[in-house]
């Protein structure tokens, strides 16, 4: 049974080794966004009237364990379009004509690209270690773990779409209108209890939301939700995050059960 | 008798359209046996369904004793395939595709390492093993598809148009593998092909497929007798007017004076018929100068069966078997 989920692991993982344009383009837009995004912010906001809005973090401690987080996401999304890839490029037979569990070979593809998007977050962690002194190194592993978690959940949802498509391009315009009010409302750029009610609803609708907040917290020491809700402990985040991901993982081993090769 | 495949009054059905329309066949043990028909016969939907990855509309398919709806695992464990459309990982090398592939089928340590091994040497491909599969040509990437397929040794194995699109010498070559995959290891063989010459070079029996239907089930020899009997001409050293009536004999069914001193003779099994008739003519001391035989194709009896061609577009029989009998020599 491990073996199933192992071999696909080590296959996501090994194609993305293989990737060095991947590896490197990631790399170059974390580097431009951090620079030009990231730095232009932090200097804009810089007057100490600021502080207060931040909660005493300087701009670039406020995006940058959130970045690690909306990057996490967007590269776990992404992930799906592999699926369709592999239904054009004809290797998906090869998966579904194999004895392996079809659940589980899709458990082991989810992994293993959760690992390759948790590496892309990581990178740009790094940078982010070097911009700023104000990241706490003690709240890396739960960083981790967390960014983990819901790479597991958004590559699941990738793959479960991605599974119920044919084209790229389709898959690519649903990532594209998904990821991006997603990635806007998650509160990664600006603090969301400065934001209207109705947005801040709309926020708490997405887990993106709940990671984006757990990261800050545990590298930062400062969460921007749980004074405007205080109910939205950081234990009840870990648990919404988890069951979303967990529920996201069963649609994604679902559907895939059901993908035919016509 | 043990059959590894059967299947009785399968039909699949795909909205108004009727790929597949109730064929019912069989296939033993250790043959190796081809579907024959031209594109769009519903060859492809049938593989398909044997191999688990369609549900069929009605009917029954039992692949190595286990039925294809009801004990699907069982059946994968049971079969190798080759798809029609590639189904490698581009970007992996040739050994991790076969890595990959065997731990998906439940190997692994040494005797994994052993089998790829085993299998890249069997197609020649052991000195690319390290090249990604990109790089491949057509050809090797049939082979690594075969190496593939063979790797977790199947009980049957299931090749959809094996030779498409490849050349000549290639396709010999993989005609070869074949036969030997078969002959050695006793592989059950089940392919689809829309050359006539590859299902009369490899297989041990032949369904003629169209329109989703079995027109025609048998040997290549059964189904070419169903469109008559062989041709043999005979030269002689001289024009003899009466050679007719002194060929009556119980082989030659029909003769006939072609012109000057060529005489066509219809017998029923040319390679039987001709040393009796050359016998017999000896004796009664005929000089012959030259003997040929023409005999029916599949294609006559494709025609014979559909009133239609069946489209052969790539290397005669003649031409490959020489290519085959180069290749070997090499």
């Amino acid at each position: 049974m491990m073996e199933s989920i192992y071999i696909m692991v080590y296959r996501q993982i090994k194609r993305f080794v293989r990737a060095r344009s991947r590896i490197a383009g990631t790399i170059i837009n974390n580097v431009l966004w951090l620079l030009f995004f990231g730095l232009g912010w932090a200097y804009t906001l810089r007057g100490q009237q600021f502080q207060v809005l931040f909660k005493g973090l300087d701009y670039l401690a406020f995006l940058l364990p959130a970045t690690f987080a909306t990057s996490i996401f967007q590269a776990s999304f992404m992930g799906g379009i592999s699926v369709i890839w592999d239904k054009q490029f004809g290797f998906l037979k090869e998966v579904l004509v194999a004895p392996a569990p079809r659940s589980l070979t899709i458990l082991g593809r989810a992994l293993g690209d959760s690992v390759v998007s948790l590496l892309n977050g990581l990178i740009m962690l790094a940078m982010g270690f070097a911009l700023t002194s104000k990241l706490n190194p003690l709240g890396l592993p739960t960083a981790l773990a967390i960014g983990f978690v819901m790479a597991v959940g958004f590559t699941s949802m990738g793959i479960a779409i991605a599974s119920s498509m044919r084209s790229p391009e389709g898959f690519q315009l649903i990532v594209a209108t998904i990821t991006m009010p997603m990635t806007l409302l998650s509160g990664s750029m600006f603090p969301l209890n400065m934001t209207p009610q109705w947005m801040q609803i709309l926020a708490l609708i997405s887990p993106l939301t709940y990671a984006v907040d757990l990261c800050r917290y545990y590298l930062t020491g400062v969460s921007f939700l749980d004074m405007v809700y205080p109910w939205l402990t950081q234990e009840v985040e870990i648990l919404l995050l988890v069951t979303t991901s967990i529920i996201l993982m069963i649609i994604a081993m679902r559907m895939f059960e059901k993908t035919t090769i016509e | 008798m043990e059959f590894d495949i059967v299947v009785e009054n399968l039909v699949k059905r795909y909205g108004p359209v009727e790929a597949v329309r109730g064929i019912s066949f069989q296939v033993r043990r250790g043959e190796i046996f081809g579907f024959l028909g031209p594109n769009g016969a519903g060859k492809t939907t049938t593989i398909h369904i044997l191999a688990t990855l369609l549900k069929p509309t009605s009917g029954k398919a039992l692949v190595a004793g286990y039925d294809v709806v009801s004990e699907p695992d069982r059946v994968r464990k049971s079969i190798g395939i080759v798809f029609q459309d590639p189904s490698l990982d581009d970007n992996l090398t040739g050994y991790e595709n076969l890595y990959i592939h065997g731990r998906l089928y439940g190997l692994n340590g040494q005797s994994l390492r052993e089998r790829i091994e085993e299998a890249l040497k069997f197609v020649e491909l052991w000195d690319f093993r390290d090249r990604l599969v990109r790089s491949y040509s057509g050809g090797m990437r049939r082979r690594l598809e075969i190496a593939r397929a063979m790797l977790h040794t199947p009980r049957i194995l299931f090749l959809d148009e094996p030779t498409i699109g490849l050349d000549p010498q290639t396709r010999a070559h993989i005609w070869d593998y074949i036969k030997r995959l078969n002959r050695e290891y006793g592989t059950t063989v089940f392919l689809t092909t829309h050359y006539m010459d590859e299902a009369e070079m490899l297989c041990d029996r032949i369904a003629i497929i169209d329109h989703g239907k079995i027109i025609a089930m048998g040997t290549a020899e059964e189904l070419k007798s169903m469109v008559g009997s062989d041709v043999v001409y005979i030269k002689l050293g001289k024009p003899d007017a009466d050679i007719c009536s002194k060929l009556s004999i119980a082989n030659v069914e029909n003769c006939k004076i072609v012109e000057g001193g060529t005489v066509a003779l219809q017998v029923r099994k040319a390679t039987e018929a001709i040393p009796a008739i050359l016998l017999h003519l000896d004796r009664l001391e005929v000089k012959v100068t030259e003997v040929s035989y023409r005999r029916p194709s599949l294609n006559d009896v494709f025609i014979h069966l559909t009133g239609r061609e069946m489209r052969d577009s790539e290397g005669s029989f003649v031409e490959v078997a020489r290519m085959m009998h180069r290749a070997r020599m090499r």
